[in-house]
C-alpha cells in the first residue's frame, strides 16, 4: 500500500482524533505513566502529530507554486488578487517551517499558534466555499486531489484546530528543542 | 506506591493549568513568519519553476476577431476562421478563473432564481433539454450569440451560470469569458453540467425558448 494511500485525510483524523482522546484522558487524570506527567506527554504526542500532518500536507505545494496559484485562483477566489501570488509562494513554506518547529520542539509554541491561525483560516474559507456552493478541490494535501470540499472537509480542519489549541495551551511539552538550548520549556 | 512524576523533579511554570499563553508565543509566531517569507521568496526567485509575484491583470479580448465588426457590449480579439480556432482552451496551468459551482449550489439558486443561466452547448442540444429558464449561448461561437444574448442580460452584476457537458467540457468556460470580457462581473460555471442536472431529476425544459 503506497504511502500517501496509507496516511489518508480519514486515517489522520483518527489518529489525531485518538491522541486528543489519550490527551483529555491524561488532563482527567485517569491514568498515569512512571516517571512521565501523562498529560505533557500526550501534548507532546499531538504538537509531533500536528508537525508531520502540516509539513507532509505543505511537501506537494512546495515546488509547484504555479498549481497552487492556479487552486486559489478557483477556490480561494477572494482572496484579493494582488496577494494571491504571494500567497501561493508563502504559504506552502510556512506551513513546512510550522510543521519542523512543532516536530523539533524549537520555538514550539509560536509553532502551535501559526498552525491554529492556519486551520481558522482553511476552516473559514472552507466553510465560505460549502455554504456558497463552490464545487472544488480542497488542496488541503495534494493541488491535483479528486478531494472535493464538504462539511466532512470542515469537522477535520476544526478537529486539527483542536488539537493546535491543545499543544498551544499546554503548559509544556517533552522533547522540546527549546529546552535543549537551555530555555525554559513553556 | 505513587510514581513520582515529574512535575516533582522539574516543576513547571507557575501556572501549569491550561490557559492562554502570553506575548511570547505572538513573537515567536510572528518571527517564523518573516523567516518563512524571506525564504519562500527567495526560494521562489531563484527556482526554475517559479512564479511571478507580481500580479498582472490579464489582457481582455483576446477573442476580438479583427474581420468582423465590432459587438456591442463584446470585445473578443483574436481571428476565429474555424470552431477550434475560436475555442481557446486554457493555458497549461492557467487556471479556470470562475468560480465553479456544485449540483447543491446550483440548484440553490435555481429554487431562489437568484441567478441567470447560460448553456453553453450546442443550440441542437439545447432544445433536446435545458435548464428551465437557461439562455442558449454556443461556447464555440461567441461572436455570434453574444449580440443575441447580451441584451437580455443588461444588468452586468447580475449572477450568471454556465454549463455544458460537464467534465472536461470547455464550452461554458468559453462562454463564460465571453461575458467575463463583455464586463459581465458575477460569472460562475457549474462544472457538473447538464448531466448531472439531468441525473438529478431536476425540472428540464425542451424547444429552442428558454
Amino acid at each position: 500500500m503506497k504511502t500517501d494511500e496509507l496516511l489518508n485525510d480519514k486515517v489522520l483524523c483518527a489518529l489525531s482524533l485518538f491522541l486528543v482522546l489519550v490527551w483529555a484522558g491524561a488532563w482527567r487524570r485517569l491514568y498515569t505513566l512512571p516517571r512521565l506527567d501523562t498529560e505533557t506527554a500526550a501534548a507532546t504526542l499531538l504538537r509531533i502529530a500536528c508537525g508531520f500532518l502540516l509539513a507532509g500536507a505543505s511537501l506537494d505545494k512546495l515546488g509547484d507554486a504555479g498549481a497552487f496559484l492556479g487552486l486559489i485562483k478557483e477556490c480561494y477566489f477572494y482572496v484579493p488578487a494582488p496577494l494571491q501570488p504571494l500567497a501561493a509562494v508563502v504559504i506552502p513554506w510556512l506551513e513546512f517551517f510550522t510543521g519542523l518547529c512543532l516536530i523539533s520542539g524549537f520555538r514550539w509554541r509560536g509553532a502551535a499558534l501559526v498552525f491554529c491561525v492556519l486551520m481558522a483560516a482553511y476552516t473559514l474559507a472552507i466553510t465560505w466555499d460549502v455554504l456558497h456552493g463552490i464545487d472544488c478541490a480542497c488542496g488541503c494535501f495534494k493541488t491535483d486531489s479528486a478531494e472535493r470540499m464538504t462539511g466532512w472537509t470542515v469537522a477535520r480542519d476544526l478537529l486539527f484546530f483542536g488539537d493546535g489549541f491543545i499543544v498551544l495551551t499546554s503548559p509544556r511539552t517533552y522533547l522540546s528543542g527549546d529546552q535543549l538550548n537551555g530555555q525554559r520549556a513553556m | 506506591m505513587r510514581h513520582r512524576r515529574p512535575s516533582d523533579i522539574h516543576p513547571a511554570p507557575s501556572g501549569s493549568t491550561h490557559s492562554l499563553p502570553g506575548r511570547e508565543p505572538f513573537r515567536q509566531a510572528w518571527g517564523l513568519f518573516v523567516f518563512s517569507s524571506f525564504f519562500a521568496v527567495l526560494f521562489n526567485a531563484f527556482y526554475v519553476d517559479g512564479i511571478e509575484l507580481k500580479h498582472k491583470p490579464k489582457p481582455i479580448g483576446h477573442w476580438q476577431s479583427s474581420s468582423q465588426p465590432p459587438i456591442p457590449g463584446f470585445n473578443p480579439s483574436s481571428p476565429s476562421t474555424s470552431a477550434e480556432a475560436s475555442t481557446p482552451t486554457p493555458l497549461p496551468g492557467e487556471p479556470n478563473p470562475f468560480p465553479r459551482l456544485s449540483l447543491m449550489g446550483v440548484k440553490e439558486r435555481f429554487d431562489k432564481k437568484s441567478c441567470v443561466f447560460l448553456d453553453a452547448r450546442k443550440p441542437e442540444e439545447y432544445e433536446e433539454g435545458h435548464i428551465p429558464g437557461a439562455l442558449n449561448f454556443y461556447g464555440n461561437e461567441p461572436e455570434k450569440y453574444a449580440p443575441l444574448v447580451m441584451p437580455q442580460l443588461p444588468d452586468k452584476t447580475k449572477e450568471i451560470v454556465a454549463y455544458c457537458h460537464g467534465g472536461g467540457c470547455d464550452l461554458s468556460l468559453q462562454a463564460a469569458k465571453a461575458l467575463a470580457e463583455a464586463g459581465y462581473t458575477h460569472v460562475e460555471i457549474f462544472g457538473g453540467g447538464w448531466p448531472e442536472w439531468e441525473k438529478a431529476g431536476y425540472p428540464m425544459t425542451q424547444g429552442n425558448q428558454p
